[in-house]
């Protein structure tokens, strides 16, 4: 026990924690911006093909991370088509990975939301005159409990990703190490201790991210 | 209906995002500049905290940073395949020379070496404690049926693995055989908690032992030196990706790291890291610059004198010219002329009566820096031998089968059998020579050319007896063409870039006899 308490003075836990939360958050804003009104607009307008596309959509969330891995590292590989941005083994690739892998998460629980908020409220908003962007958005306000919901899913889901962010971001020391690429790092040379201080820390992380979201849905909640 | 507070923070996400995309972006493009080298290389290097260690001094020369991706070797040469990484360090041999065949690389250097343990139960079910043979381990394990963890993922220790079972003549499979698909230290915990067997660097067996209660040594003994299978050897080869096939590698700095690791001054660092925690060095020095001699050492009794390669330039000189192809060594071909001074010379200076008879029957034994010896009978220098035994030598079976025929063991190489006091069939041993290759230890054929039929008759008969008695015939080198060298020079140049090396070589005849490399000690012996 005082061993693990020792290795969270380690000084590199704080740059990993550090560099975690930058990728983490940046791919969840990435996919916020992309997935919430994409997944407004899937909830409100009917057109042709929509259940294909939320089929692609379901599809998506329960999709291997590492198989996106697999897909972002093909790209970004200086074979690739995107080769010459030399983004791989950057968090930039980490980011990007991140960002699709939460991207169906945040679109489709998003969908979800928006479809279940009451007909009555969206008759009523378009009766009051509103235009169709602000009806739009007070349905997603209506819809706020499901939408930080979708966005807490997806926090959780890249958070402790590994496989992908291993793949695209290389776990190199410094630079793109982050709390479940080096668990594995230390699991893998047996430095239980040091795993089991950064898996304390994850759930510490996590659990800290949530407690704020979930303050926040209950701020929009209450009002 | 407008909710301020909402659009605020849709706000403040916007502006989070750019700063967030910026960033990624403005690292991304710092990640691939000009100061940034990314060497894909081998989880034991990394784990074992070697590079950690003599990093930083890259770093500092430089003025860059060292990205380092770790991965199995298998994973590291992909990603040198795609262009994905500028310089690898990485330990498959086989795997590297087709890498460098496939114009990947225009160069593999030798960086280290260590070499691979078999590691198992405390129990030893299988019993195999204490066999100086892997194949023969292997094959125990297999008939015991004895639990064993394999890496299975194509690193460089899964595939020297592979050359074991292969060598065993077994194909692991079934239950016992647990393919894992996972890095040396997780196959190492697995095998300690389900008492299995398995293969592994014995860097990362001294840098985890503690954790591994349940694990001992099994096949390899208790440091490189006691190790005794040259299956077991482990090297470690460097690489610069090779811009012309991927032209976005920073080849600059690829460039700079390679010849920076290869330096002596690197290669000692190398040898000492881990010296104090385990007691003996995770890594042996192996390149090039490293074992080059600048020096060598004669002694005859007594005697001993140091030349320095300038001393050895300022004596009288021969040369060989249009030497070669040498048959057996793989890489060394086409005709090139050598100067150095002839070892008798070199005897004589350190002892003026080593000519005298009173020597004949004792042997002139040459040691290089990397451990192997070559050995040649005092007769041949400064008397008469067999014409069969001369031909032994002079064709190089000596360099593997021993100066007598009494079969050698060198550490690092193949072990070969004695050949002397044994009754062989022509036919077979002329189709083992004439095959080379897979047939003979994997060296290249020899050709009619190389050894007649007549030449191989007369060993062959002279090693059913071997002595230096002359019975029959005695050998008789083409005039002109007897030397034995100590070289320095090839085709008119130091042998190597820098420092100059020492080289043994053998030319009395049509063909290359002895040839060593970095010769460091010279010694008559009884
Ligand atoms: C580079 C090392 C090397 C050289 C040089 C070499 N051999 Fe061999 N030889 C071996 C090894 C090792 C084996 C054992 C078979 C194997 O592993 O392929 C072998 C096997 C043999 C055998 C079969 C022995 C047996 O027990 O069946 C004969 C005969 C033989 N060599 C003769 C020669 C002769 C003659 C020469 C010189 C013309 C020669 N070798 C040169 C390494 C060498």
């Amino acid at each position: 026990m005082s061993q693990l308490l020792s290795e969270f003075r380690r000084p590199e836990l704080l740059q990993i924690v550090a560099l975690t939360l930058r990728v983490t958050g940046a791919a969840l804003l990435l996919a916020t911006l992309s997935g919430v009104p994409i997944g407004a607009l899937l909830g409100l307008v009917r057109f042709r093909g929509q259940r294909v596309i939320t089929l692609a959509l379901y599809t998506g969330m329960g999709l291997p991370p590492v198989v996106v891995g697999l897909f972002v590292y093909l790209f970004l590989s200086r074979g690739g088509p995107l080769g010459p941005l030399g983004w791989l083994f950057t968090p930039a690739a980490m980011i990007v990975a991140q960002a699709i892998i939460a991207f169906p998460l945040v679109a489709g629980l998003t969908m979800s939301a928006v479809a279940g908020v009451d007909h009555a409220v969206r008759e009523q908003v378009f009766a009051l005159g509103a235009s169709r962007w602000q009806s739009a958005w007070t349905v997603l306000i209506e819809a706020r409990v499901g939408v930080t919901a979708a966005i807490v899913a997806a926090f959780g889901g890249t958070i402790s990703e590994v496989g992908a962010v291993m793949l695209v971001g290389g776990n190199i020391e410094g630079q793109t190490r982050v709390l479940t690429t080096a668990i594995v790092l230390y699991t893998r040379q047996g430095e239980f201790a040091m795993a089991m201080a950064l898996g304390v820390t994850l759930i510490a992380v996590a659990f800290g991210a949530n407690v704020l979201l979930l303050r926040l849905q209950g701020r929009l909640r209450d009002r | 209906m407008r909710h301020p507070q909402v659009s605020r923070a849709f706000v403040l996400a916007l502006v989070l995002t750019i700063i967030a995309a910026t960033a990624a972006l403005a690292e991304a493009q710092a990640a691939s500049s000009p100061g940034v080298l990314r060497l894909a290389t081998t989880t034991s290097t990394a784990d074992s905290g070697l590079l950690q260690a003599i990093l930083p001094a890259f770093e500092k020369l430089c003025a860059c940073r060292v990205d380092v991706i770790a991965v199995g070797s298998g994973q590291a040469l992909a990603i040198g395949r795609r262009g994905d990484a500028d310089a690898l360090l990485v330990h498959s041999y086989k795997a590297e020379v087709q890498f460098v065949a496939d114009r990947h690389a225009t160069q593999r250097h030798d960086v280290m070496y260590n070499d691979f343990v078999i590691v198992g139960p405390q129990a030893d079910p299988a019993k195999i404690g204490g066999k100086t043979s892997a194949r023969d381990a292997f094959a125990s394990l297999a008939a015991a049926q004895a639990p064993f963890a394999s890496r299975g993922d194509k690193s460089g220790t899964h595939t020297a693995e592979l050359a074991i079972w292969a060598a065993a003549k077994v194909a692991p499979s079934g239950a016992w055989y647990r393919s894992l698909g996972q890095g040396m230290g997780e196959t190492l915990i697995l095998a300690n908690e389900q008492r299995a067997y398995a293969l592994t660097d014995r860097g990362t067996w001294l840098s985890m032992r503690e954790k591994l209660a349940n694990l001992r040594i099994l096949v390899g003994g208790g440091s490189l030196a006691e190790n005794h299978d040259s299956n077991l050897r482990n090297r470690y080869g460097v690489m610069a990706v090779n811009p012309e096939t991927h032209p976005g590698v920073n080849v600059g700095v690829a460039r700079k790291f390679v010849e920076w690791i290869l330096s002596l001054e690197t290669q000692r660092a190398v040898g000492e890291y881990g010296v104090k925690r385990f007691g003996q060095p995770l890594f042996y020095p192996d390149s090039d610059e490293w074992k080059a001699t600048r020096e060598v050492t004669v002694k005859v009794g007594a005697n001993a004198r140091t030349f320095t390669i300038a001393d050895l330039q300022a004596l009288p000189r021969e040369t060989l010219t249009n030497y070669g192809p040498v048959g057996v060594k793989v890489g060394l071909v086409g005709p090139h002329s050598w100067s150095g001074v002839p070892l008798e010379e070199l005897l004589q200076r350190t002892d003026p009566t080593v000519g005298e008879t009173r020597h004949a029957g004792s042997r002139i034994r040459l040691t290089s820096s990397d451990g192997w010896t070559a050995t040649l009978w005092w007769s041949e220098l400064f008397g008469r031998v067999p014409r069969g035994a001369a031909l032994y030598n002079v064709k190089g079976c000596n360099e593997c089968h021993g100066v007598d025929g009494e079969g050698t063991a060198p550490s690092g190489k193949r072990p070969a059998p004695a050949l002397a006091r044994r009754t062989f069939a022509l036919g077979r041993v002329t189709t083992i020579l004439r095959a080379g290759r897979d047939a003979h230890a994997g060296i290249n054929p020899y050709t009619e050319a190389h050894v007649s039929a007549a030449d191989l008759q007369s060993m062959l008969s002279w090693l059913q007896k071997p002595t230096l008695t002359i019975r029959g015939d005695a050998y008789q080198a083409p005039p002109g063409r007897q030397a034995v060298l100590l070289a320095f020079e090839r085709d008119g140049r130091p042998i190597t870039g820098r420092e100059g090396l020492l080289q043994l070589v053998v030319g009395p005849d049509e063909f290359a006899g002895r040839y060593s490399h970095w010769v460091k000690t010279v010694e008559l012996v009884r």
